[in-house]
């Protein structure tokens, strides 16, 4: 009886099932690639510099904005809540707190991801689609090297920066808000904000925003880089960059949160 | 593929504030937690730390001074809190300080309170235990307060008791509350009083009188004093001139002898009358002893010799005694003399007295 070799079984997932494990390998190896490239020379230092501006210092406005209006709102409709517990003395505190902890870091990210992660995966996918990344490759440019390394390492320097600028402008709202209600000097505001803050909570809070900015501008650049050669695909890469970078962003969040608690 | 300068600068900003932002905050909250200050530790056992927790600052005078570094439980009811103090305020702290647990407000952080040590004893060093007192749990106020009112419904309703008592006018309150006799006897007291202070009014008004008077009379007596110093040292003044008898008395010596010489003389003369009468009495004897009148004295009972002897002895004696009373006499004038000579010196040392007052 002549025995039949196994057929090798393959692995039967529903389409969209396959899809999204594929993704994840592919984000997963893009992002070891990153850290591979990262340290390779030879480096694109001014390329480097000029994705720190166009991803850091052009995204300030828009997180300074942010910040202060957050800031500004959250202790307005703290001071009412907290003063019916007698409590109005610990708004700053609080808002200092969730600022610095949470609403700070979470908040740039996600404005941070809608801007710069649809920004990398709409200009990586156009140049993909225009070919672009081909031609670099036949001049003997490492178009990974260029173009992906450089925008996600600046975009996971830049990000904590932003967010340290957003935490303070934030506080600055909180204060200005305070005085609608009433005089408080910004020292003693300050002192009051810093109350409870120990390293413990800025350790973690200042570290998560590098795992986002850099899961951001892996999202971006994976989603640019691997567009599909149609025109439509551009729009597909940036819409589908900011959608995953976010959803990044609040699972790093939760699993960094977590994590923190169990180490400090 | 270069950047322009512009940019560059702009970039350069941009990171410098941000990291200049987060040095700031890590020295702030690092001098707030004592990083970058010189710490001690000391360390404190409590049986419960009521919710303190690693980097809860610790308070001394009020003064945020350290943070709990470390809790660990030594055993089950030893709990050891270990403390992270700036160095600066250890001499402040003494051996003798005591610790306890409190909270910021009544539902804020928890806060290790240290406090009292004596001036002057020796402060902490690093490693000590300083002793703890066990902080107030809520727990423990809550079941004081459950405690309290429970006792101040017991109260409240003997209260309520005593108040029925009082308004159906049992016991002594209630009768002093229902029953206006007292409050009658009470008006006449206060009648009473009214009348008793007039009185005392009065009494007071005589005795201020009185006094008056006295006083006066103390003026006038004063007066009078004054005019008998006066009259004296007038007396003195016409004693010592001798032409008083008194006078003549104290100044006169000559006078003195006079009269001691009568008295002398009336001595004498009582001497011889007794001389006298004794011979007249020996003539007697005779004529009792002469026949003519012997009958006579007989029929008398005068014949008697023993009787006649007695008779004799009592005359001699009696001579004797009168003899002893005329030295005596002298005696006593002698004592005079001199008493009117100690008078007459006392004299003129009061009138000298007098002399130089004036």
């Amino acid at each position: 009886m002549e025995v039949k070799p196994k057929k090798k079984q393959k692995l039967k997932l529903p389409a969209s099932s396959e899809e999204f494990f594929q993704k994840i390998a592919g984000l997963a190896s893009f992002a070891v690639k990153f850290l591979i490239e990262l340290f390779k020379p030879p480096y694109e230092i001014n390329e480097t510099l000029k994705q720190f501006f166009m991803i850091g210092y052009k995204s300030f406005p828009l997180v300074a904005i942010t910040g202060f209006i957050i800031g500004l709102t959250l202790t307005l409709q703290s001071i009412p809540t907290l003063d019916k517990f007698g409590a109005a003395s610990l708004v700053p505190s609080m808002v200092a707190l969730a600022v610095i902890l949470e609403i700070g870091p979470v908040i740039t990210s996600l404005i941070f991801a809608g801007k710069i992660g649809s920004g990398i995966g709409a200009e990586l996918g156009s140049m993909k689609v225009t070919e672009q990344i081909d031609s670099m490759e036949v001049s003997g440019t490492n178009p990974f090297k260029y173009l992906v390394v450089t925008r996600i390492f600046a975009a996971t320097l830049m990000l904590p920066i932003l967010v340290i600028l957003a935490d303070a402008i934030a506080l600055f709202g909180g204060f200005l808000a305070i005085n609608i209600f009433d005089y408080t000097s910004l020292k003693t505001y300050l002192v009051s904000a810093m109350a409870n803050i120990t390293f413990s909570d800025i350790i973690p809070a200042v570290t998560k925003t590098f795992l986002f900015g850099m899961s951001i501008g892996v999202v971006g650049c994976y989603e640019g880089y691997n567009a599909s050669r149609g025109t439509e695909s551009v729009g597909i890469a940036a819409n589908t960059a900011v959608v995953i970078s976010s959803l990044m962003v609040i699972l790093i969040d939760m699993v960094m949160v977590q994590l923190a608690s169990i180490i400090f | 593929m270069g950047m322009d300068k512009s940019k560059l600068i702009k970039l350069g900003i941009f990171i410098t504030l941000g990291l200049a932002v987060f040095v700031f905050g890590i020295f702030y909250i690092g001098s707030k937690d004592n990083l970058f200050t010189d710490t001690f530790e000391v360390y404190s056992i409590f049986s419960s730390v009521s919710g303190l927790a690693e980097g809860n600052n610790v308070q001394f005078a009020g003064i945020n001074v350290g943070t709990v570094k470390a809790i660990d439980i030594l055993a089950t009811d030893k709990i050891r809190v270990t403390m992270s103090i700036q160095e600066k305020v250890k001499e402040f702290i003494k051996k003798d300080s005591e610790t306890t647990i409190n909270s910021e407000g009544l539902v804020g952080n928890k806060v290790l309170t240290i406090y009292g040590g004596t001036p002057g004893s020796t402060p902490v060093e690093s490693g000590d235990s300083i002793h703890s007192v066990k902080p107030a749990e809520l727990g423990d106020i809550i079941k004081n307060l459950e405690k309290s009112s429970k006792e101040a419904e017991v109260i409240a309703q003997q209260i309520t008791e005593i108040t029925m008592k009082v308004n159906n006018g049992e016991g002594t309150l209630g009768k002093l509350v229902n029953n206006s006799d007292l409050y009658d006897n009470l008006d006449s007291l206060t009648a009473n009083v009214a009348n008793s202070t007039e009185s005392i009014d009065r009494i007071l008004a005589q005795t201020s009188s009185t006094i008056n008077t006295v006083t006066s009379d103390i003026q006038e007596l004063t007066v009078s004093i004054k005019l008998i110093t006066d009259n004296i040292g007038e007396i003195t003044t016409k004693m010592n001139s001798s032409q008083s008898l008194v006078g003549t008395l104290l100044t006169d010596t000559v006078f003195a002898n006079d009269i001691k010489g009568v008295l002398r003389n009336t001595n004498q003369t009582t001497a011889n009358l007794e001389m006298g009468s004794f011979s007249f009495y020996q003539n007697m004897e005779a004529l009792k002893h002469n026949f003519l009148f012997k009958g006579y004295f007989e029929d008398l009972g005068y014949w008697d010799k023993t009787e006649f002897t007695n008779v004799m002895e009592t005359r001699e004696n009696r001579i004797l005694n009168k003899e002893n009373e005329l030295d005596q006499k002298e005696v006593e004038l002698r004592d005079m003399q001199k008493k009117l000579e100690l008078m007459r010196n006392e004299l003129q040392r009061k009138l000298d007295s007098l002399n130089a007052n004036k």
